[in-house]
């Protein structure tokens, strides 16, 4: 993507949309992406590199995002992570104020002008002077299956998607262990549906790094031992057309509670509460994610 | 009442957990719902904490209720009616939104008097407003039997209204609801943030608009800002007041308590302003949902003075109202706007007539002039004026029957066309009646001017039986006027 | 033989400890292929040196009679109290106050509890210990499993199938974890595992009152931390002291409590003999899809600094083998009859 100068042009374009905004809009009028970090991207030297986290609906996304955000600004793991705008702190500061009192994170609307957007600048302090400018939206999983199931329903996505560097597929391993089909369906469509919108390069096997984790490992600890097995067994359908028509995948274990328990509320719906948090393979997949980025997505 | 019946699809947007999915989306629909518009709604419906939570004590959160109104790519219209249907699922806190959307045909918008509040308020008759879920036990799809929901026939009232009362009114002062409007009329977005009353304030402002542009104009009211729904018009409480940033910022105006701006000059804006400090919504519906076939700026003004020229009619004088009739009757114009001229005049005509019926001679001797002007325009004008006419010379006969007589010689000949000749004739002759009955212990100079008269009328009208008539009766006088 | 309290002689691990300053964990599991499994342990003819090798101290102090007749048995009780004199330390007595609601605000209701004087293990239960249980035949003694647990027996087995710890492989645990504290055991591994060495898992209240240290005075004071009041990740592992992994249970001796236990906070979570019982804000039950036991103290994976204080209570169900849960037992004072001489 080729970087402009937009000192004297009273209208922006968007990074992901590429539509034009005025010069004072908080977001892009047509997908709602914070200005703020296109204004961002416009100061660097280069584009930054989109990790879209993408999944169905109560998967688990924001819980996973919003903590690996935290963990990186902690450097967990040697990595450093700098925010760029006090507004990529949002989603992790949700995520982490309801989790420390004992709740979840409250659903991702479907409206896109209220999506979290995070823009870090990532590196490795020890191992590599390499640095990532990364952008990482949490998206309504909602808008995901509707996109996925209608296209251009919600033409964000499909943009995001298309200019994405690398993807992480949360699915929900505990209802996979649980033998609900519902997870491999919605990741085979969803592969499906990336294969389709990246296949435009032309190229044999879709060579953009998917990490498939399987998120709340909690509920079943077993999907630790061998993520790979657990996929291949009970994810068949996302297992095959990952072998077919992706180059670039693998298998990862995530959860972020130590252990969840019930309550009700005053409709008698049940209410999950977590525990306590541990959180356990949130950084993997995405230092996997992130050493198959291509070198264009580097600053130096 | 107003009653008509339009073709509706339906479709309901929610979240649930079934074995095809999770969470919100179109879960039943009917069968006529094109793919593109089901696009369209899952874009446009409201999601997780969409709704603004009523502001004052009575209500609670689980009460909130919302609506919404736009146009969908295939050109059909949707309205939808949002409100809250237990807790979400997942339990991961705040309530389950629920949205009804009915779809349907922009020439059936017409039928519905161009009001959209009018079809959301068909569906609650209908009971389609009520959640068709059971509330208990979220995950399951009971209450809808099938995905499939049937094509209905809904019955509109196209005439009834919400009036605004008072308290409502003063929520959104002059000066910021005439603002909304010429927004929404200049086709610019605009966000209003109030307390309460978003579905009674979208109801005024939307009829505030003439009808045939409102199909153009998607309102949310109740629902949280939201820049990505796209509508022109939000209503909504903003607690963090978070949006006035944003919306500024993507070139939307933002309306709340701290707008002050001066009210626009408007004669459009005029009349719909005075509707709404009445609380009139009725006769503002009334007035503005007419099938325009002009609804131009340049339109919406001359439709705007003559409403205001209408309302201003007891307190405009009557030679003004004469002058007001002969600019409006020398060009009535086609469809609606003709109707309005119409209805001016007939307005017009009333006043006047109230006020000559109780005048005496010597105090509408002044309008005789003008009005006789008017008279002799021919077609509406002489229609109009004649029943004017009809009543001054009545009024003047009580009072001084020769100057009656020698008024009426004014439209005893050269009678344009339009003037029904007998009833004309019979005023005439009535005149001269009263004139024959007068002339009793005549005075030298009256005799002389009676005589006058007789001649004049003799020469005005020579073959004209009512003048034979006249003669005849005047013979006793030995006036000295020969008989034709 | 009296049971010092305060005046302890440090054991020669945690003086290497100390020279070490910094610990890494070896993170969990090993892989297959970098599994080093420990070698069987030879272990006595005779079952009172057996059990003595076992570190069935208590066990043998509860069952003296069955042994009077053992030619060793003078010698090897003498053993017995000089072990536990070595390994467990006198928690004296106090009030807890336990949270009773999720939340646990200020101003929510709490249940206090007075704690008489008992001895808590200064380590968790390391694999090393936890093997002689699994070798001994253990999970095969039901007399130390509650009934209602019988048939899940044979799904407490480890990576290859074998009764034992999860992550265990063959019956064995890998070498360089054999002073780590054995996870991957469910509530019934760790009480029957009590039960077998004479000793029992503490109560909730007993765990809280070694960690907190709110002694009977008028000073009123509660640590929030075994070692303090404020935390600090040298004295534990959590997850913000970056180690990723269980240390050896003799590690970071400068968060010790006043009695010189270890690791009341990080590493692993310990089970208690407590079942978890709380509600939310509105006095709701809150439950697991099965039963749950209390575990307490944070682990090396505890992400918030406030879930690893003496205070924060929660739970786990009693079936769950966790890669970060362990245990240690406590033995009632009253057992120790051989205290002060007795």
């Amino acid at each position: 993507m080729a970087t402009a100068t937009y000192t004297r042009s009273a209208t922006m374009p968007c990074l992901i949309c590429e539509q034009k905004n005025s010069l004072e809009a908080v977001v892009c009028n047509t997908c709602g992406a914070p200005m703020a970090l296109i204004q961002e991207a416009v100061a660097q030297d280069r584009d930054p590199c989109i990790v879209t986290v993408v999944g169905d609906s109560n998967v688990g996304k924001t819980v996973y995002l919003g903590m690996l955000l935290d963990m990186l600004s902690n450097r967990a793991d040697d990595f450093e992570a700098v925010p760029k705008g006090a507004y990529s702190v949002n989603l992790q500061h949700s995520v982490v104020s309801h989790l420390s009192m004992r709740q979840f994170p409250p659903k991702t609307a479907m409206e896109v002008d209220d999506w979290h957007w995070a823009y870090y600048q990532v590196r490795r302090r020890k191992r590599t002077t390499d640095t990532y400018d990364l952008v990482m939206p949490d998206m309504a999983g909602e808008a995901i299956a509707a996109e996925v199931a209608n296209p251009k329903t919600f033409k964000v996505i499909r943009s995001l998607l298309e200019k994405s560097a690398g993807a992480i597929l949360l699915v929900d391993g505990a209802l996979a262990a649980a033998g609900s089909p519902q997870p491999d369906f919605f990741a085979l469509k969803l592969m499906s549906y990336l294969d389709g919108v990246i296949a435009t390069r032309g190229e044999k096997k879709l060579t953009t790094p998917v990490a498939v984790v399987l998120s709340k490992g909690d509920y079943c600890p077993e999907v630790f031992d061998d993520p790979r097995s657990f996929a291949q067994s009970n994810l068949n359908r996302l297992w095959n057309i990952c072998e077919s028509r992706f180059a670039n995948y693998e298998f990862f274990a995530t959860s972020v509670v130590g252990a969840l328990a019930y309550g009700s509320d005053e409709y008698d719906n049940v209410v999950p509460y977590p525990l306590h948090i541990a959180p356990r393979g949130v950084i993997e997949p995405f230092e996997w994610v992130l050493t198959k980025l291509q070198g264009d997505c580097k600053r130096r | 009442m107003t009653q008509t019946t339009i073709a509706c699809d339906q479709a309901i947007f929610t979240s649930i957990r079934s074995p095809m999915g999770e969470g919100y989306r179109i879960v039943a629909a009917s069968r006529g719902l094109k793919p593109e518009e089901k696009q369209a709604i899952t874009r446009c419906s409201p999601s997780h904490e969409a709704l603004c939570a009523p502001r004052d004590e009575s209500g609670s959160d689980a009460d909130a209720t919302g609506t919404a109104f736009y146009t969908l790519p295939s050109g059909r219209l949707c309205a939808a009616f949002t409100c809250n249907a237990g807790a979400e699922h997942t339990g991961r806190g705040g309530l389950r939104v629920y949205t009804q959307n009915v779809v349907f045909a922009e020439t059936d918008f017409a039928k519905c008097g161009y009001n959209p509040l009018a079809v959301l308020r068909a569906m609650k008759a209908a009971g389609m407003t009520a959640p068709q879920l059971c509330i208990r036990t979220p995950a399951l799809m009971p209450g809808l039997s099938s995905p499939v929901l049937p094509s209905l026939e809904l019955a509109v009232d196209a005439s009834g209204v919400q009036p605004l009362d008072g308290s409502l009114c003063a929520l959104l002062p002059r000066s910021r609801r005439c603002c909304v409007a010429r927004c929404l009329m200049d086709g610019k977005a605009v966000a209003v943030e109030l307390p309460k009353g978003w579905t009674e304030w979208a109801e005024a402002l939307v009829l505030g608009i003439p009808g045939p542009l409102r199909a153009k104009v998607s309102f949310g009211a109740g629902l949280r800002f939201s820049v990505g729904r796209g509508h022109c018009l939000q209503i909504f409480h903003d607690e963090r007041r978070a949006a006035a940033g944003r919306a500024s910022a993507q070139g939307i105006r933002f309306v709340d308590s701290e707008t002050s701006e001066d009210a626009p000059e408007s004669e459009w804006l005029s009349f719909v302003e005075r509707h709404w400090s009445q609380g009139d919504v009725h006769g503002l519906m009334r007035r503005t949902s007419r099938p325009f076939a002009d609804c131009s700026p340049e339109a919406r003004e001359r439709i705007g003075r003559l409403y205001n020229a209408t309302d201003a009619l007891p307190q405009t004088e009557s030679v003004q109202i004469l002058s007001l009739m002969t600019r409006t009757l020398a060009e009535l114009g086609q469809g609606v706007e003709r109707e309005i001229r119409l209805e001016l005049c007939d307005a017009a005509g009333c006043t006047l007539l109230d006020r000559l019926s109780k005048a005496r001679w010597n105090d509408v001797r002044a309008l005789w002039s003008p009005l006789l002007n008017l008279w002799r325009r021919g077609g509406e004008a002489t229609v109009f004026a004649q029943m004017l006419v009809a009543c001054v010379l009545r009024s003047a006969v009580k009072d001084d029957p020769q100057a009656a007589a020698e008024t009426a010689l004014d439209v005893a000949r050269d009678i344009p066309v339009g003037v029904d000749r007998v009833s004309h004739d019979g005023l005439l002759n009535e005149v001269l009646n009263r004139l024959a009955e007068a002339t009793t212990q005549l005075s030298e100079a009256s005799r002389a001017r009676l005589k006058d008269i007789i001649h004049r009328w003799q020469t005005a009208r020579p073959t004209c039986p009512i003048v034979a008539g006249l003669i005849e009766r005047c013979a006793a006088l030995q006036l000295g006027v020969a008989r034709t | 033989m009296a049971l010092k309290l305060f005046s302890r002689r440090r054991s020669n691990d945690q003086a290497a400890a100390d020279r070490h300053g910094q610990y890494e964990g070896l993170g969990l599991p090993p892989t297959f292929e970098s599994f080093q499994p420990a070698s069987l342990p030879t272990l006595d003819h005779d079952a009172l040196k057996r059990a003595f090798q076992q570190g069935r101290y208590c066990a043998i102090l509860r069952d003296q009679h069955q042994w009077k007749d053992s030619p060793q048995f003078a010698f090897v009780v003498s053993e017995v109290h000089r072990e536990l004199e070595q390994r467990m330390a006198l928690v004296p007595a106090g009030t807890v106050s336990i949270a009773q609601t999720l939340s646990a605000q200020p101003g929510d209701s709490e249940e206090d509890i007075a704690v008489e004087a008992f001895l808590l293990d200064i380590h968790c239960v390391t694999n090393a210990r936890f093997q002689h249980f699994v070798d001994a035949g253990g999970y095969d003694m039901l007399e130390h499993w509650p009934e209602e647990i019988w048939p899940h027996l044979i799904e407490l087995e480890d990576l290859t199938g074998q009764p034992g710890p999860r992550f265990w492989r063959q019956g064995r645990h890998d070498v360089r974890l054999a002073e780590h504290p054995v996870v991957g055991i469910s509530w019934y591994e760790a009480q029957a595992y009590s039960l077998w060495i004479g000793q029992h898992l503490p109560k909730e209240a007993e765990w809280q009152m070694a960690a907190s240290w709110h002694l009977h005075s008028s000073t009123n004071l509660v640590r929030r931390f075994p070692w303090g009041d404020a935390m600090n990740k040298k004295r534990c592992n959590i997850w913000g002291s970056r180690i990723g992994g269980t240390v050896p249970a003799s590690a970071f001796p400068n968060g010790a409590a006043p009695n010189h236990v270890l690791q009341l906070v990080g590493n692993v979570w310990e089970w208690t003999d407590t079942e978890y019982s709380i509600t939310d804000g509105n006095n709701r039950p809150i439950v697991g899809e099965m039963p749950m036991h209390v575990v307490r103290g944070g682990a090396f994976d505890t992400y918030f600094e406030f879930q690893a204080t003496s205070q924060f209570r929660t739970g786990q169900l009693a079936l769950a083998r966790t890669h970060n849960t362990g245990f240690r037992c406590a033995m009632n004072l009253a057992d120790a009859n051989w205290i002060n001489g007795g």
